[in-house]
């Protein structure tokens, strides 16, 4: 990892802990993030066909979910310059605006729009998501310890595609649908069934 | 397929029809506004407790607009004496009370949502009534939202009042009470047709019914399996938290039921084992009896040492519970007496207090089917 890795992460996260606090989340937890950052990158091959803009992340299965070095280490390194605050629980705030926002429209547009969506339920419900997520369940059966691979026919993306024709074949007008809107609607079906038990 | 082959789902798409496609063209639900409001008012309400509804009246226009610094203006308002006395509130961009009354809701449930359904198709408002535990419900040009396209909010709200994992023993002990029903029990046990079949092939000379009554606790082939499988589920239907069953460790051992929190974040262990006499295999002769000398200290020693390889592993392990299904055909004392920390290994001693034995879950086959 070079530093000029570690800068493009460390505004990403900025951005992110920056968004969750004006929906509400003050504070945020550096697992959240971790599985957070990995449905930003799963989710947004599904948005968009053209090559997939957080591709800089690798995360390997845990049992606790998704997990990235690349997170990790610049955690570590916004804490050691007080752009961050944290406590003994993962609990991370921010304390100043470096770096925050400073990326693509498109890149603060794709962040706020997931953040968004999983509000609806809460950041506890994330977890819950990530061992629902097709990618993630392959992952964990085929091999525990091995890198997640977010390929341009990944698990999750066949799935949401399925999902989408089903609406397409059993609709009769699905054009006001947009892929977020079907991101979000997948979201409310899984959760429906995380209810069910 | 998991959702074009699926008829069930499609049924349920044509059933919801309208719903989705109010929910995806009225040109509100799905803008970020929108959305980071209704947000903001639920994640306000938990942190201000209120044990009355509160109807947010804010106009399309208003909505439209509102403020970057949203979440500060919503804390303002849930603390705003104007706010906390009236019932309802018209807001503007910046949660600033334009109008406010306190006149009461009606008190029967569809004339209260006609009520509200009228405000938002009359004036062109969105309105929002936030639930005392801070579910949200919202009325957009005269339709009625909240429940989710999938689920109603009622089977959420059933949803959160499963027990969290810090609840785990008390759950377990609602489940000590479950097995005393026939028809959690039953699945244990050799059925009666079997034991009369295993006393004509084991010659035996007791009458069939003294047969039956003296072998009736004899457990079914591997019952350790049916055991965790039926305690596995109990906790899935009785408490928020992932169930995992089997989870190998890298040193390649494997824990029989481990569970997560909610979040995902505090892990907890339940090792499995069981007392009593089992049949064999073939179903034709008697099987495996196991006596208290298999938990102590051999059990205990596994469960301690399951949690320092956890630690080892840097996973966030709090507790390791060994849960013992008593089914001896006497009732004999709790197979956890004598066990102290002396059993243990020196060098796992460390952990001990992250052990916890359980009182053994007896289970008697009262009324043999």
């Amino acid at each position: 990892m070079n530093k000029e890795e570690l800068g493009k992460v460390n505004i990403d996260i900025m951005t992110i802990v920056s968004h969750a606090a004006k929906i509400g989340w003050e504070t945020i937890n550096v697992s959240s993030l971790q599985r957070f950052i990995y449905l930003l990158k799963v989710l947004y091959s599904f948005n968009s066909n053209e090559e997939n803009i957080f591709e800089g992340y690798h995360f390997n299965v845990t049992m606790f979910g998704p997990y990235s070095e690349l997170v990790r280490r610049s955690v570590v390194y916004l804490l050691a310059n007080r752009h961050l605050e944290g406590d003994d629980d993962g609990e991370i705030r921010i304390i100043s605006n470096t770096g925050v926002d400073k990326m693509s429209e498109e890149r603060i547009n794709w962040i706020e729009t997931i953040l968004l969506i999983l509000s609806k339920y809460g950041e506890n419900k994330i977890f819950s998501f990530i061992i629902n997520d097709p990618l993630y369940d392959t992952s964990v059966k085929s091999n525990l310890s091995s890198e997640i691979q977010v390929t341009s026919e990944n698990e999750t993306l066949l799935v949401l595609n399925d999902f989408k024709n089903a609406f397409e074949e059993t609709l009769s007008d699905t054009s006001s649908i947009s892929k977020e809107e079907y991101i979000s609607l997948y979201f409310d079906y899984i959760f429906s069934q995380i209810i069910k038990g | 397929m998991r959702f074009t082959n699926n008829q069930e789902f499609k049924k349920l798409l044509q059933a919801k029809q309208k719903d989705i496609q109010q929910r995806t063209s009225d040109g509100v639900q799905e803008t970020s506004q929108f959305q980071r409001m209704r947000t903001l008012l639920s994640i306000c309400r938990q942190k201000h407790e209120e044990k009355d509804y509160r109807l947010v009246i804010i106009s399309k226009d208003e909505l439209s607009r509102l403020v970057e610094n949203a979440n500060k203006c919503a804390e303002h308002l849930f603390t705003a004496p104007l706010f906390i006395t009236n019932r309802t509130v018209e807001v503007d961009s910046q949660f600033q009370i334009i109008k406010s009354n306190n006149d009461p809701f009606p008190e029967e449930n569809n004339e209260a949502r006609r009520y509200f359904t009228a405000i938002s198709k009359d004036s062109n408002l969105v309105c929002f009534l936030i639930d005392p535990d801070s579910t949200v419900n919202y009325f957009i040009d005269g339709n009625e939202y909240g429940d989710g396209i999938f689920y109603t909010n009622q089977s959420r709200k059933a949803y959160e009042e499963l027990k969290t994992i810090d609840k785990l023993e008390e759950v377990l002990d609602e489940y000590r009470s479950v097995l005393k029903n026939q028809d959690t029990y039953i699945k244990f046990f050799v059925p009666k047709s079997q034991l009369k079949t295993l006393r004509m092939l084991t010659g035996s000379t007791q009458p069939e019914e003294q047969f039956i009554q003296d072998h009736k606790h004899l457990l079914r082939n591997k019952p350790e399996e049916c055991f965790r499988e039926d305690i596995r589920n109990y906790i899935k239907r009785h408490m928020k938290v992932v169930v995992y069953r089997e989870v190998m460790m890298e040193n390649l051992d494997r824990l029989d039921i481990e569970l997560l929190d909610e979040k995902g974040k505090d892990l907890y262990f339940i090792e499995i084992k069981w007392v009593g006499d089992s049949i064999h295999a073939d179903g034709n002769r008697f099987g495996t009896t196991y006596n208290a000398n298999r938990i102590n200290p051999s059990a205990v020693i596994q469960v301690v040492g399951y949690i320092n390889q956890l630690f080892k592993e840097k996973q966030n392990i709090k507790i390791g519970y060994l849960l013992v299904f008593d089914a001896r055909k006497e009732n004999l004392v709790d197979t956890g007496d004598g066990i102290t920390k002396s059993v243990v290994p020196e060098e796992l001693r460390k952990h001990y207090h992250r052990y916890k034995k359980l009182k053994d879950f007896r289970v008697i086959n009262i009324n043999p089917r």
